[in-house]
Formats: structure tokens, sequence, C-alpha cells
């Protein structure tokens, strides 16, 4: 078959790789671990992280960091549920940069000391609702979390690339809507190895709860690595 | 309780309107209706296309236009459906702008079709901040994805002149609310056309094309 492909010309962004560096080293000199959870709008970044609120809120203290454009209902619903949150508005931006990760970790830590609770050791960032941008602009964190829902399909993997190879962790969620779709698991996961050999994939349902343990298993582990790396030192 | 706000600074990005006026003027001069079509990944754009121009085959020559940052997916979909169709790779690029879809317009040679389509860089973002010379712009969202959309992404709700609410045939599994979505979209944009639709089951289709060609029928007599 013949498919005409016209490749147009990328402007160059400005690099911010230096900044998100240094973060990272500040993070951890703080004992702090930063994950980046991002996603396509709507796949379920926010009952996810509720979901994995539930099941290591009581073992870890966390914290959240809403991006988006606009709106504030994301910050609401982690503060309902009884947790440091706050928002951040990028001014249009459709992504979040180290520089601006910096300016939210300080605003969640005075929200967390305002609550009365302790300063999180695992800080989440949901990140704006894109499978583009967040992708080429390191937040500083530690760990990068892809959440890719199956009504979205099994072929995203093939069309934004970047996304899942920055990811440490992929997500694939709304399992319990898998009757309703053309959504093949198995190909899903092809897919995403075509873009990383190493990331590790969850399926589960955060409506349902199926998979979360697994998941926050994994999270726990890997806080309980960088609080022992404190230690050491 | 009180949620905190942080406004971080927006960086500003040369404007393409005047490209895309351009574009706009070669387009009326040649008769074809360019639609820019946009949604987040997943919300179903290639396969509304699909049934779309499926509906409007006889009256019309058409062609789409694939924007993606990588794959051939969509447009050989298309062609396995008979459907005239270019893939374009926007480099990285998050969206189309004016001077990328002169660039595809001028290699996909498009004088001779009534009605072309863009299918966008899946993104409820930077697509809406780009004018890329089209005459009418839409909006898929899907069911899956929630009703607040409009309250995250305004500016994608205020620049699109009808938004097309898919997979209505999946509400048994997602809570969604018909009503608050139609409010919040036409809260940003009071004109907005808004459809409920299944590319799946056809559910519909009928009124949002009958509105599309109406509009494009409108837009060739004015020219």
């Amino acid at each position: 078959m013949d498919m005409k492909i016209i490749d147009l010309k990328k402007t160059i962004l400005e690099d911010n790789d230096k900044d998100a560096e240094l973060l990272r080293q500040e993070t951890r000199a703080e004992r702090v671990c930063y994950l980046n959870v991002m996603s396509s709008p709507g796949s379920g970044k926010t009952l996810t992280i509720l979901a994995l609120l539930h099941a290591i809120g009581d073992r870890i203290s966390c914290g959240v960091m809403e991006a988006d454009i606009d709106s504030d209902v994301d910050a609401k619903t982690i503060y309902e549920a009884g947790y440091p949150s706050v928002q951040l508005h990028t001014g249009g931006m459709c992504h979040l940069d180290a520089q601006m990760s910096r300016q939210g970790m300080k605003a969640l830590y005075e929200a967390a000391e305002s609550m009365g609770r302790k300063k999180p050791e695992l800080v989440i960032l949901e990140n704006v609702g894109n499978l583009v941008c967040p992708a080429e602009f390191d937040t500083g964190s530690d760990l990068n979390l892809v959440i890719l829902s199956v009504p979205e399909g099994d072929d995203k993997p093939l069309k934004y690339p970047l996304m899942f190879e920055k990811a440490d962790l992929v997500v694939i969620n709304k399992m319990d809507s898998l009757p309703a779709f053309d959504f093949d698991l198995k190909k899903c996961e092809a897919n995403i190895r075509l873009r990383n050999e190493k990331a590790c994939i969850f399926p589960i349902s955060a409506r349902t709860g199926e998979g979360i343990s697994e998941l926050a298993e994994k999270i726990t582990e890997h806080v309980r690595e960088r609080l022992a790396e404190g230690e050491e030192k | 309780m009180s949620i905190q706000v942080i406004e971080v600074n927006e960086s500003v990005f040369a404007g393409n309107d005047r490209l895309a006026d351009e574009t706009r003027q070669k387009l009326k001069k040649e008769g074809t209706f360019l639609l820019n079509v946009m949604a987040s990944p997943g919300a179903g754009k290639t396969s509304v296309l699909l049934r779309t121009i499926g509906l409007l085959k006889d009256r019309y020559r058409m062609g789409v236009m694939e924007a993606d940052i990588d794959a051939t997916v969509d447009a050989e979909k298309m062609q396995a459906n008979g459907v005239r169709s270019i893939q374009v790779h926007t480099g990285g690029e998050c969206a189309m702008n004016a001077d990328m879809t002169r660039q595809a317009l001028e290699e996909f040679h498009t004088e001779d079709l009534d009605l072309l389509f863009l299918e966008n860089v899946g993104n409820l973002v930077c697509p809406a901040e780009e004018d890329v010379g089209a005459c009418r712009s839409i909006e898929i969202l899907s069911v899956p994805e929630g009703d607040d959309k409009p309250l995250k992404y305004p500016l994608m709700f205020q620049v699109t002149q009808a938004v097309l609410v898919n997979k209505i045939d999946t509400k048994e599994y997602f809570p969604f609310d018909d009503e608050a979505v139609t409010r919040r979209i036409h809260a940003l944009n009071s004109e907005a056309k808004v459809f409920f639709v299944s590319a799946k089951t056809g559910e519909g289709f009928d009124e949002w094309v009958r509105w599309l060609a109406g509009e494009v029928d409108a837009w060739k007599a004015e020219s």
C-alpha cells in the first residue's frame, strides 16, 4: 500500500532538563518521592489517584498537585477525601515543567502544614490531560506513571510514542468497561513494549478497585526505597 | 473550604492568523470546505469521520488529512475504506498550525474536493490555540472522558461551532450527565451546537450530518 507521509518541521523547545535534574536532587535530599501522573483528558487520573490514596494513605504521607488549564474540581475532590492538595493553573500551557513543579511543591507543603499534616513523603502530580506535551517536559519527577484507558483504544502507544517511552509505570484503566469496546489487552501490551521494554504494566479499574493493590504495592516499594536511601546518608 | 490556586506564567506564542486567513481565501476560491476536527486521544475522531463520510459520499467529494505525531494507522483505515487521505506527521508537535496545514494542502492537492476533513492531533489544549485556516471547527467529546471536560479545557469549547458527544452507547459504564455537559458547553459558547452520537451504532448521526451539510452548502453558496 502506498501511504503518503509528510514530515513537518519541528520547532525547538526551551530546555528545562537542568532545572528538572536539580529539583530531583532537592527532593531526594528531602526524602520526598515525586510521582508524575500523565494521561489523555478523562482517562481517570483523579480516580486512580484517589484509589491509590485510599490504599496507601495510612502508611505514607501523601499530597497531590492538580494541574489544569482551568477549574479546581480535581483539587476539591482530593481535599474532600482528606488529603492535602493544591490546584495549579498553567495559564493555558499544555504541560507542567520543573519550575512549575517547584512552585507547586512549596504551596503543597504549606497546604499540608495548614491541615496539621506532616510533610508529604509522596508528592503526586496530576499533570494536564494530554498525551503529547507533558512527555516532552521533565518535571523533575522520580517516577512517571502513564494511564491509558480502555475506551481510548489499544493503538495509542503507536500514535503517542514519547509518552510511553517516558513511562516507568503504565496503567491500563477502566478494565471494567472492556465489554463495551474493541480493546485487545494483549495487543495493547505489545504496542507498549514496542516503545518501552521495562515499564511495569498494571491493568486496573479505579472504579471497581481491580488491580489497585498491585499498583499501590509497587509505588509503596519505591517510596520505601527512597526513604531508606535517605537514612543511609 | 478553599482550594489554593496558583497562576503559573504563560509564554506567548507567535500568532499565525495571517497565514490561516490566506488558507481560508485559497479554499474559498477552490470551493473546498475545510473542517478542523479536534478531540482527546481516543475520543473517536476517525470512527466519526468514517461514518460521516459514508453518509455523505453521494453528495460530496471528500478527503481526510490525518495528523499524528507518529504512526499511519488512521490514514490506513481511511484508505482501506476507500477514502482519499494523507498522513501528516507533526514532528512531535502537539497541534497542527496554519503553516503545517498549508504544507499538507500543497502536497495533497485538494482543489477538486468539496469537503476536506483535518483530523487534528489528539489533544484538548494546543489545537484550540492554533487557527489552521479551517472554515469550521468541531470538537468530539466522548462519554468515557466525563461531562466535566468543558470546565477544564474551556478554550476548546469556545473556538468550535459544534460539539459531538460520542460513544453514547457506553453510558451504562460511565456516569455522564447530558444536561450538565450541554449547560457547561453553552456557558462557554452559547451558539455551539451539541449533538449526541455513537459512531459505533450510528445513533444521532442524521442530525449531525444534516447540520454539517447545511454549513457546507451555505458556505459554498457564499462563494
